[in-house]
Order: structure tokens, then sequence, then C-alpha cells
């Protein structure tokens, strides 16, 4: 049997990891990925999620229960985006979320092989960024803790400003719309 | 471009948004019970007004939910937005 090898959604655009001058784009790849829905105001569904993923689920809009996995983002009303270390990690969750709840109205599902995350550092990140963004990304609006789903250069985006003190991004991005922004951004930077 | 109040997101493009047509249409209880005329009064008759105008929008690109917008059709004001089930804010100034 020949060896299967994994490979991550970007791995075949050329020039990426990018180091430039203050700006540093690289994948952030084989990261565990959920996609859960459920109603907030359900103590059973929100303790579940607690004990399974190690995090408590933020309420408020476009608000991130911390920058790097384990952590949640929040996506809506009643849905979130559990960020975990591995791809392993969300089947795992998946498994124990479904055997906790049983019963409940909620849905979790493993989205890790359809995202994958683009992180932007330097002190031109951000400026990158807003070539192709209409948000406000200035740290003292949009700084750790935040995040928000928009459009990134066209492509549906969710962005979470990571707390290191160079204010840098990770962009979550579907693997069908990857390679476009990644080029995109590779081009924005120069 | 417009600017949208997103009851959750806060203000945003109009490019994050989808629109979706007239608010407050109620779908008939019993579809069976309605003549073709009816039927079709309920599929495609809508309001058309010049000035204030109930409708529907979708955060298509931020939290994807559907919410209600007053909107002049005119000057494209934008005079209200609230939630789906929520009672419309300033009804009487809004042109059924
Ligand atoms: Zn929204």
């Amino acid at each position: 049997m020949s060896e299967i090898e994994l490979r991550t959604p970007l791995v075949a655009v050329p020039g990426l990891p990018y180091r430039g001058r203050d700006i540093e784009i690289v994948e952030v790849a084989s990261q565990g990925h959920v996609n859960l829905r459920g109603a907030a105001r359900n103590a059973v569904f929100k303790d579940a999620v607690q004990a399974t993923a190690g995090v408590s689920l933020p309420l408020a809009a476009n608000t991130a229960s911390g920058t790097q996995p384990p952590c949640a983002l929040w996506l809506g009303p009643d849905e979130w985006l559990l960020r975990l270390p591995g791809e392993a990690q969300a089947a795992t969750c998946v498994d124990a979320l479904d055997a906790a709840l049983a019963g409940e109205f909620f849905a979790a599902s493993d989205i890790s092989s359809a995202q994958t995350v683009l992180r932007l550092s330097g002190a031109h990140a951000r400026r990158v960024l807003s070539k192709g963004c209409t948000l406000d990304l200035h740290p003292g609006v949009f700084g750790a803790g935040r995040c928000a789903q928009t459009n990134m250069a066209q492509a549906t985006v969710i962005l979470l400003p990571l707390a290191d003190a160079a204010g840098g991004i990770e962009v979550v991005v579907r693997r069908s719309f990857a390679d476009y922004l990644a080029r995109w951004l590779l081009d924005a930077s120069r | 471009m417009l600017h949208i109040e997103c009851p959750w997101c806060g203000q945003r493009d109009q490019t994050e948004f989808s629109y979706g047509g007239e608010a407050h249409i109620v779908r008939p209880t019993d579809p069976d019970a309605l003549s073709d005329a009816q039927w079709a009064d309920y599929l495609f008759m809508r309001t058309n007004p010049r000035g204030r105008h109930r409708e529907q929008w979708c955060h298509t690109s931020g939290c994807r939910r559907w919410f209600n917008v007053v909107r002049d059709t005119v000057s494209y004001e934008i005079l209200a937005v609230y939630r789906v089930g929520e009672t419309p804010p300033d009804t009487d100034a809004a042109a059924d």
C-alpha cells in the first residue's frame, strides 16, 4: 500500500508562506473546525459544550471566547464556530456532543476539511486586509476578543484578531475559496 | 451604497446583504381553499409604494439572519430596522 500524503488546502500556492516587509502570511492548516447550532438559552446545550470542548459560548454578537484553539466564535444568535487544536479533536468533540446531547435540539458538524486559516501578522497586516474589506479593522475597534464574518475580496470569510502586539489577524476561509484568497492576499501584500 | 444596520452585527455595507422583497406577507393557512386568483395574489402581488416600504433583508455574508427594514423607496433612507417577529416600529407612518 502506498502512503497517503496529507495535503493542506494551500500547499500548492507559490509564494506561501510569505515573509515581506512588515507582513507575514502563513497557512494555519489541519486545525479542528466544528460548526455548532443550538439555543444559547438551553443550559444543557451550553454546559455540554463547556464540558466537551472546554469553551464557554460567547453570547455577544461578533465576539470570540479566545484567539487560539480551543475557542468559540459567535457566528449568529444560535450559531458558533468551535476551533480546536487538531482535526482529530473535532471528530472526537462532535461524537461526544452527539452522545451528551441526544434528544436535544442542536447540531454539531465537523467542517475541518471544509475550511482553512490564513494568519496575517506584522505591522502591515491590517492595511493589506483593508484593501479587500469594508470593515473598520483598526485595533481600537477590532481587537482581540472580537470576530466578524464579512467579505474579503468578495470571498466570505471569518476574521479573528489576534492578541499579539502587532495586531495580527487570522482569516478563516472555505477551502474552495482558499487558493483564490491566498493569491489575492499575496498580490495585495507586494 | 446603502449602510444597513444588522440587528445583531451593527452597521455593514450593502454588499454583505441580500434583498428579500416585501415583509409581512403571510402564507395562507389553507392554500387548498383558495382560488387561483387568491393564490396568485399571495405569490406574486406586492405593494409598490412611493415612500416607506417594509422589506426583508438577509445578512448573507455576516450572521445569515433575516430581518426587516423600513426603507423610503424615493430617498433610499433606512428609517427602521427590526427583527423577525418584532412589531414594526413607527407602524402608523409606514405605508401598507
Ligand atoms: Zn448580521
